[in-house]
């Protein structure tokens, strides 16, 4: 039989590794970057990158990974803002409750959802998926007795400093342990069922895959992620309106996803915080920023699926190979 | 009096929601996706009609065509340039491809614009101005000729749908994509077409209703929202559903404001009406409130 | 004692159509059942309502005395009941080997380090154990149709539905998938087997049942339907009756 223990590592094993230091090493220059005499400007658009970046890569477990649509991801985050407000306020709860009863609550809605939306595919999903969002946002936006409409509500600040650098390493650390979660799931066994469940529905549930159980797990698990990530930007920026769940929004998280590779979280997201990055240094240009990225997202589906970082990591692969 | 009042603007909104909806429900007839960009189809009709009836005086009517034949060039393009290659098996997870390259379409549509033309809404001029009174009824005179004008283009598409062999191609690869192609019909072609056509209707909708609702660069969200409610309820891909859903939900929203006192909260609930629908029809009944159960894959 | 898969009047409707009509059946453990018929007969319905897929509008199935009707897939596999597919379902982007490990890991007490040998012995067996780490989608029709058959192996599996698993399939590789087929039946595992290829049917199988618009017309021995005159009828009989000498 020629399952022996192989002697020489496999390719894939050695890419594996070789992304694995890459990955080390991005993580490190991150770590350092508030020592190197950076603008506290850049600090702070850094800090927003890393919430893009918790977002677009807990976006693309749904889309990359199972293969389901959602276009609720931005509601879910904004859920998660509000939520942690009123427990923070209205119930009084110190902020290391109100953040987690957010991600309990926003993964509850996002249950619901998965429940209800369990046997719709495609255009059907977003469509489905883009109606609870909007519903989300315009009932947040009615009920301004509780919510001050569109005014937005203040949030109460997670340090009494307003030490940049202390939010930027909190936000480093969400994004790396939401990081780290999402990946230990799917290189589980939960992954390669998000695998079968993505490439053939009826497959998986033929060979005792529970389909059903396993969607509404990763909308779930999605949803509690980008609620956290909500709570901790409202207590980042105090301030929080009902557009941070608009549609314009969600095309924002999505263009990070898809131009930094939605089939990979980690180049989802650092699609999202390199596309915050740059958004503040073309502000020049204004709105022409988003109509650029619009054409990349064009381009990247078309041409370069796997993202521009998965692209540019494919390219290097092959460059191993070759030598 | 007023009852009726209500009743004909009802009206002439529902004939709006349909204007809007029959394109989204004519491409996914033929190439079964939804085009999220639709909106910003819409969005360019306006700009085109405000661009030639306003910027260099061509007659509004005349406007109107440019902005139905400018979109639907654009929308054969786009059906070309980013969906075909879908068919030619270039792409692999089509649905979520088809998903995401529209609704990127559609933020670089918006945002081209707003390059373009600032966020300022625009006036552009009304095929008819002033109010027409018809016994005691008085309804303005640039909704109802946008109004008039939209029932001909209605009719227009229908006809051609029913009659023409291009439409006959259209309806049959509606049915079947294999099918049609074992009989004669360019699917492909076809394709392409449904998409123009599907473009130009964003387009004449947009241009007709610019005057009366202003033209500017996210002019396009809430009506396609609107929209999807409306093929959602007619069942996606029937025509003559997308023209009964816009009917329902026309009066849909005007009687669901009616049931909530708090009148500044009804009317901020008003978009959310339909989106509640949509999500029950999908949820329990997705092939429309009219459509029958078709075969699954 | 009972049948190890009994099926009473089942019928299954698609709008006007009737695609099962009142089906029954019995099949003992260790059977290799053949399940014949036109085109559009019904018998990829029947699978489905056997493996879970489709609702039955009435009748009701029993595995081993219980109840499978209505139950999901998924919890059917579990209970040992595999299917394949008519139109091939592999995971195409994920590599041969995990496509295995899918049903392998299915079972939460089953470690991954004896799943993937148990996956590679599998492949080797039907002969793609070199193919293990590439991607399922580089796979030609044939070899899909055999990580479809290992895919099910890995699950162990008491009754196997297999749908038409020698469509567009080499020669060669069919008469692997031959001796696949029998050394399973030898060791004891129930099989129904739907086929076009009659010669692979009256190769194999004990019993073979003939479905028409959706109705049990034969249900006998191989040699008794190859003579079988309704049966010739049925697959021939429609268009130009004196052709049936073919079968
Ligand atoms: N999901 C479905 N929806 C509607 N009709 C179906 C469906 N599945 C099968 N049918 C119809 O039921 C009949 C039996 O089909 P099938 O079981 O696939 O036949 P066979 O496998 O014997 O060729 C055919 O007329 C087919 O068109
Ligand atoms: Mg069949």
């Amino acid at each position: 039989m020629n399952n022996q223990a192989k002697p020489i590592p496999s390719p894939a094993a050695a890419t594996g590794l070789r992304r694995g230091i890459l990955g080390l090493l991005v993580v490190a220059v991150f770590f350092a970057i508030p020592f190197l005499g950076l603008d506290e400007y850049w600090i702070y658009i850094l800090t927003i990158g890393f919430y893009y970046g918790i977002l677009a890569s807990s976006w693309s477990l749904i889309v990359g990974y199972v293969g389901r649509i959602s276009f609720a991801h931005a509601a879910m985050s904004g859920l998660g803002a509000y939520g942690s407000i009123f427990a923070s306020t209205t119930f009084a709860l110190p902020l290391y409750l109100a953040i987690p009863f957010a991600g309990v609550f926003t993964g509850l809605v996002g249950l619901a959802i998965g429940r209800l939306c369990l046997r719709l595919h495609g255009a059907y999903l977003g469509l489905t998926t883009i109606a609870f969002s909007e519903i989300v946002r315009i009932t947040i936006t009615a009920e301004h007795e509780i919510t001050r409409g569109s005014l937005g509500l203040a949030a109460p600040a997670l340090f009494e400093s307003a030490d940049r650098v202390q939010y930027y390493y909190s936000f480093l650390a969400v994004l790396l342990a939401s990081l780290l979660v999402m990946w230990l799931v799917l290189r589980s066994r939960i992954g390669l069922f998000f695998a079968a469940i993505r490439e053939d529905e009826d497959a998986a549930a033929s060979l005792g895959v529970k389909v059903v159980r396993w969607k509404i797990f990763a909308f779930t698990f999605s949803s509690v992620i980008a609620g956290i990530a909500g709570a901790f930007y409202a207590h980042f920026i105090q301030l929080v309106a009902p557009s941070m769940m608009s549609l314009q929004e969600m095309g924002f998280i999505l263009s990070m996803a898809v131009i930094g590779g939605f089939q990979n979280i980690f180049y989802a997201a650092m699609g999202g915080i390199v596309l915050e990055v740059l958004l503040e240094v073309l502000r020049e240009i204004g709105e022409w920023r988003m109509a650029i990225f619009g054409a990349v997202v064009i381009l990247v589906l078309r041409f370069a699926p796997n993202g521009l970082f998965g692209g540019f990591a494919d390219y290097l692969a092959s460059l191993g190979r070759r030598s | 009096m007023a009852l009726f009042e209500q009743v004909v603007n009802g009206l002439i909104i529902s004939i709006f929601y349909a204007l809007a909806a029959l394109g989204l429900s004519l491409i996914f007839g033929v190439l079964k996706i939804v085009n999220f960009a639709q909106g910003e189809l819409y969005m360019l009709g306006g700009f085109v009609y405000y661009v030639f009836a306003s910027l260099l005086g061509l007659p509004p009517v005349a406007a109107v065509l440019v902005a139905f034949a400018a979109l639907f060039i654009v929308g054969a393009l786009v059906e070309r340039l980013l969906i075909d290659p879908i068919h030619a098996g270039k792409v692999e997870r089509v649905d979520e491809y088809a998903i995401m390259i529209t609704f990127g379409l559609a933020i670089l549509l918006q945002n081209l614009m707003l390059g373009l033309f600032g966020p300022w809404t625009k006036r552009p001029d009304a095929i008819l101005r002033g109010r027409v009174e018809i016994g005691e009824l008085i309804i303005s005179g640039d909704r109802l000729a946008a109004a008039g004008v939209g029932v001909l283009l209605i009719i227009a598409v229908l006809a051609f749908i029913r009659y023409t062999w291009a439409g006959k191609a259209i309806r049959a690869v509606s049915q079947d994509r294999e099918t049609a192609g074992v009989i004669g019909v360019d699917a492909r072609l076809t394709g392409m077409l449904a998409f123009g056509l599907g473009g130009a209707l964003a387009g004449a909708a947009g241009a007709l209703i610019g005057p009366v609702f202003l033209v500017y660069p996210t002019m396009g969200v809430i009506p396609v929202i609107k929209a999807y409610v409306i093929v959602v309820l007619g069942g996606l891909g029937s025509v003559p559903g997308a023209i009964l859903g816009a009917f329902v939900l026309g009066q849909v929203e005007s009687l669901a404001t009616v049931l909530i006192p708090d009148t500044t909260r009804a009317l901020a609930y008003k978009d959310a009406y339909g989106l509640v629908l949509l999500v029950l029809v999908l949820v329990f009944r997705p092939q429309g409130l009219f459509g029958e159960r078709t075969r699954r894959a | 004692m009972t049948a190890q898969l009994v099926a009473e009047s089942l019928v299954k409707r698609f709008g006007g159509l009737t695609a099962l009509d009142d089906v029954s059946l019995e099949i003992e453990a260790g059977e290799l059942l053949g399940l014949i018929g036109p085109n559009g007969s019904g018998k990829t319905t029947l699978l489905n309502v056997l493996s879970g897929f489709y609702l039955a509008d009435s009748g009701t199935a029993f595995f081993e005395g219980q109840k499978i009707t209505g139950r999901e897939p998924a919890v059917l596999a579990g209970r040992g009941i595999a299917r394949t597919f008519q139109v091939t379902k592999i995971f195409r982007r994920i590599s041969v080997l995990e496509n295995l490990l899918v049903p392998g890991l299915v079972d939460w007490s089953a470690g991954r380090s004896t799943v993937i040998e148990k996956g590679q012995e599998i492949l080797d067996l039907l002969e793609i154990g070199h193919l293990a780490d590439g991607p399922a989608a580089e796979m030609s029709g044939g070899q899909a149709k055999l990580l479809e058959f290992g895919r099910i192996m890995m699950l162990d599996p008491k009754l196997v539905l297999l749908d038409e698993p020698f469509g567009g399939v080499h020669p060669m590789l069919k008469r692997l998938m031959h001796d696949r087929i029998r050394d399973w039946n030898g060791r004891g595992t129930t099989i129904i087997l739907i086929s076009h290829d009659m010669g692979s049917i009256f190769d194999l199988c004990g019993r073979v049942m003939t479905l028409q618009n959706g109705r049990v017309i034969a249900n006998a021995a191989p040699e008794q339907v190859r003579n079988d005159p309704v049966v010739l009828q049925a697959y021939l009989g429609t268009q130009d009756g004196e052709a049936g000498r073919g079968l």
